[in-house]
């Protein structure tokens, strides 16, 4: 191929194209964002040594897995495996859990600062930190030189990481002023007050202690996919002899491990309760003892069971026949110890936190609360008490905010469940500029159409995430967040009694932060341009500040003597093995209140009676069930390859007899809509579901607008107020028609 | 004595190379994607492969497709990472990521981003055999035949293993998923020049021997 050299030989590049090409090659990065470094190679250092770091998944979950993270001598992750010395993960994870390397390493994560021009275009351009900070701080200041105040300035921050550590997101806000949060939790809060007007707060047995029982009803509760962990202790108490009932409008994996499995019409949950309470009354089976000791409002409430509540009217409410209720009253009345767990999703209804009440007081009536073995468990947080230091940082002097009547100074609040509306609403300052941050309220919020309204009257949204989620797309900045195997973090959870140190094991990838750092930093550019308009740090070493959550109580409660003793095991709280063991409950009475005067003090029934459910309108007569997925949990997991590949899209789960009656078959496509909105799903027609129910899975899938909460509207439930604030969503009291498309 | 054909050329080349690094790296405005389809238009004469004559000027360096084809954020239509294309699980940060800084190592480099950003993104594997290519030639006019030899070998062994595998379809990716007109010519050009390479280092190998 002579010819190739000699045709160079008379070249027609010329030398100055050549020169301006080398030059253009050389002078790297001038041209854009990206980092002004002549080269990107450099002489080699030594590589790490191989190395496992503990991990916790800080994920909203029961489990809490502690986590063993190995990294290779290149520095990469390459395996992530439960943690063997975590008495309660045992060395395995859930199907989730073990995605996580390739959830860190997913090229689709966000990987630099980006804006968006116009918000919602697509249009995204990478900038740098400190172009990104530059532009939040100078809206955060013209907004406040403009209002006198922070409150203009919204947070919404939740449970898309539950470390500690992440309590940096609201020390952001408040170390600027007094600003706008959402309050409150989608997720539980009807039952916690339930819990509280009953016994004066919530506290779970040791979960690990199931094993103990001889009679276990899961009520509400699909453990075999979203608590994987505790399928251990259950299975384990049947190979002792105890007898596992499911009692579930779904009849779940956990329900398909069952002795019983009884299929409830949803948000009857009290009326099966009731039910059963009045023929453990009427056999006599009840603890006087327990009741005249310890419950305050016995009486009443017996009287109610008497007179008011018959088998009949519970069978026909729930959907159960009369011997089935029967069996599992006298099963769980004759059987001790007997227990039941209740899941989250039987309190999303109107009248959820009065079904949890009802349910509660099967277990005071026939005297299982303070029982090992036993117990109405729900779910505790005694064991989070940190310094939460990293949000610790006050407002800068001078301040203003909402006035109380005191004269102080306060942050504003709305509605976490009804945040769309809310954020709309005010006007005293309104509401201008959002920070999203551990949240994605563009698919799990109620109402998704108004939401995409809430955020297009912003004139700036900044979300911080790690995907391109339904919040990312109507934001105007992302922020790249580190996955926790670039952050150290601290780990509790709201089942499980352990504490885990989330050690950091990977650098962050590209130019990831964690919300600590992206506070220092955003803490150092605020005070540049503005000396004085932020108290919060703006430098630190993360695991000093990961340090700094531990006190003493917390060093007790565990019986460690310093934080560190973490790196070489997790620890368990030395709580109790059974709640309420000294029967010593915290309600004003010091009793358990079957009457709860605080209940009606707050308008709500003082006593575990029937509330009536949500009557549908005559034009959507079928419920709209959209619970907790096997693949993801809430919009996390389920964009991974992994979850695509064996879940790659949802579908609508109809009974055969309903989907025969609308011209349904599997694999037709639906439309489920009510006059809130629509989804379009792929009929997957099954016997699991209830004929009058159709149920699909909450969750974000990749590329994919896919969304439940277009037909969901921000229905409150009853009770959440004292516990959280506000009072939980009615996220399962949704109905829809469906029709074929 | 370094033949001046031979210099000429693999110094064309180099250029290219180079511009295509940066091409990948951020984006290249108007006048940097001028030098590039001049460069491309010269050493495509060279080699008889029509490279530059459709490859338009570059949009302006904040235009959003090349964010929306390598950067994100969100599904990225040709993520410009080998390891998605070659490894099991289609991630970042595989054995080929490995392999890729392993080779860096042996010619004396590192990225200084290593463990941050993947040792096998496009930019940093043109940036790399750019460089071995630089070096060759310099060693070639220098008269150490033995050394612009190792280095020539080097860039055959890094052709071969890494980036003839996976530009292929990369480039695909980017024709299927851009209507760019910009963006569409590079990902051919870049596709023509690295096939050509077989046959390119063979020759070079031949005038070196």
């Amino acid at each position: 191929m002579k010819d190739l050299f000699e045709r160079a030989r008379e070249l027609a590049i010329t030398r100055r194209t050549l020169l301006k090409a080398s030059a253009a090659a050389g002078a790297a990065a001038a041209l854009s964002g990206c980092t002004a470094q002549p080269s990107a190679f450099q002489s080699p250092v030594a590589d790490k040594t191989a190395k496992t770091f503990r991990t916790a998944c800080p994920r909203n979950c029961f489990d809490t897995c502690g986590q063993i993270a190995t990294v290779n001598d290149k520095g990469y992750l390459r395996k992530v495996d439960g943690d063997p010395l975590h008495g309660y993960t045992q060395g395995r994870l859930c199907v989730k859990g073990y995605t996580y390397v390739n959830r860190a390493y997913s090229p689709d994560r966000i990987k630099y600062p980006m804006v968006q021009e116009p918000r919602g275009s697509g249009n995204w351009k990478r900038v740098s930190w400190d172009e990104a900070l530059t532009r939040i701080s100078k809206k955060i200041l013209d907004i406040k030189q403009r209002y006198g105040t922070l409150l203009p300035v919204c947070l919404d921050k939740y449970s898309g990481n539950f470390g500690i550590m992440h309590w940096a997101v609201e020390g952001t806000l408040q170390s600027m002023g007094y600003y706008t949060y959402a309050l409150g939790t989608p997720c539980w809060p009807a039952g916690l007050d339930a819990q509280t007007y009953d016994m004066g707060t919530f506290h779970n047995n040791d979960p690990e202690e199931m094993v103990n029982t001889k009679y276990l009803i899961v009520w509400g509760a699909n453990p075999a996919w979203n608590a994987v962990h505790q399928m251990d202790f259950i299975v384990e108490a049947q190979k002792r002899g105890a007898k596992l009932v499911v009692v579930d409008p779904i009849h779940t994996s956990t329900a398909s491990k069952a002795d019983l499995y009884y299929q409830i019409k949803a948000s009857t949950d009290g009326a099966l309760a009731l039910g059963m309470a009045k023929w453990i009354v009427e056999n006599n089976l009840h603890d006087k003892a327990f009741l005249d000791k310890y419950t305050k409002g016995w009486p009443e409430f017996e009287k109610y069971l008497r007179e008011t509540v018959t088998l009949d009217w519970a069978s026909q409410k729930t959907g159960i026949p009369i011997e089935g209720i029967i069996e599992l009253a006298s099963g769980y009345a004759t059987t001790k110890p007997s227990m039941i767990w209740m899941g989250y999703g039987m309190q999303r209804h109107i009248n959820g936190g009065q079904n949890i009440r009802a349910v509660d007081a099967l277990a005071a009536i026939t005297g299982q609360i303070g029982v090992s073995g036993g117990g109405a468990q729900y779910a505790h947080l005694d064991t989070w008490g940190f310094n939460f230091h990293v949000q610790s940082f006050n407002p800068p002097a001078g301040s203003v905010g909402v006035k109380g009547a005191d004269g102080k100074y306060s942050n504003r609040t709305v509605n976490m469940n009804n945040f769309a509306a809310e954020v709309q609403a005010q006007k005293d300052p309104p509401v201008k500029m959002l920070w999203i941050a551990c949240r994605n309220p563009g698919s799990q919020d109620p109402d998704a159409a108004d939401i995409k309204k809430a955020f297009a009257s912003m004139e700036m949204v900044v979300v911080v995430d790690q995907f391109l989620n339904h919040s990312v797309e109507m934001a105007d900045i992302v922020l790249p967040c580190t996955t926790h195997f670039e952050n150290w973090d601290v780990n509790v959870a709201y089942w499980h009694h352990w504490v885990s140190i989330n050690e950091q094991a990977i650098s962050p990838m590209f130019e990831a932060k964690s919300d600590l750092q992206i506070a220092w930093a955003l803490s150092k550019k605020m005070n540049e341009l503005a000396p004085g308009s932020c108290t919060y740090p703006t430098e630190g070493k993360e695991e000093e500040w990961a340090g700094q959550e531990f006190n003493d109580g917390v060093y007790k409660l565990f019986g460690i003597n310093d934080w560190k003793e973490l790196k070489s095991k997790p620890a368990k709280a030395k709580l109790w093995q059974a709640a309420w063991a000294d029967r010593k409950f915290t309600t004003p009475s010091g009793k358990y209140e079957l009457f709860s005067e605080l209940a009606q003090k707050n308008g709500l029934p003082p006593m575990p009676t029937y509330k009536e459910e949500l009557k549908n309108a005559p034009e959507f007569p079928i419920r709209f069930l959209t619970p907790h997925g096997q693949h993801g949990l809430h919009s996390q997991f389920q964009n991974i390859p992994y979850m695509m590949q064996t879940n790659p899209e949802p579908l609508l789960e109809i009974h055969p007899k309903l989907a025969g009656v609308r011209g349904i078959k599997d694999g037709d496509m639906v439309r489920v809509f009510n006059k809130l909105g629509e989804v379009r799903l792929k009929a997957r027609l099954t016997r699991t579901v209830a004929p009058d129910t159709v149920v699909t899975y909450e969750g974000w899938y990749k590329d994919s607008k896919f969304n439940v909460n277009f037909t969901v509207a921000a229905v409150p439930a009853d009770m959440g107020k004292v516990a959280m604030g506000n009072d939980g969503i009615s996220f399962h009291d949704n109905f829809v028609n469906i029709e074929r498309v | 004595m370094a033949d001046a054909g031979v210099v000429a050329f693999l110094e064309t080349r180099l250029a290219l190379f180079f511009l295509l690094q940066r091409a990948y790296a951020a984006p290249i405005g108007a006048e940097l994607s001028g030098t590039l389809r001049e460069t491309a238009v010269a050493y495509g004469a060279l080699l008889d492969l029509d490279l530059g004559g459709p490859l338009p000027d570059a949009g302006p360096p904040d235009e959003p497709e090349f964010f929306r084809l390598f950067v994100g954020p969100g599904r990225l239509v040709a993520p410009p990472y080998e390891s998605v294309y070659l490894s099991p699980e289609g991630v970042l940060m595989q054995e080929e990521t490995e392999a890729v800084r392993a080779f860096y190592l042996a010619y004396g480099l590192e990225a200084r981003a290593k463990y941050t950003e993947p040792d096998d993104a496009l930019s940093l594997e043109l940036e790399f055999y750019s460089r071995l290519q630089k070096d060759a030639l310099a060693a070639y006019q220098a008269g150490d035949g033995a050394e612009a030899a190792r280095l020539l070998a080097g860039q055959r062994e890094f052709h071969q293993e890494h980036l003839r595998r996976w530009v292929e379809p990369f480039s695909q990716r980017v024709l299927d998923g851009s209507a760019n007109l910009f963006y569409r010519s590079l990902a051919t050009v870049t596709r023509e020049v690295v096939q050509a390479e077989e046959q390119v280092l063979v020759s070079i190998a031949a005038v070196l021997a």
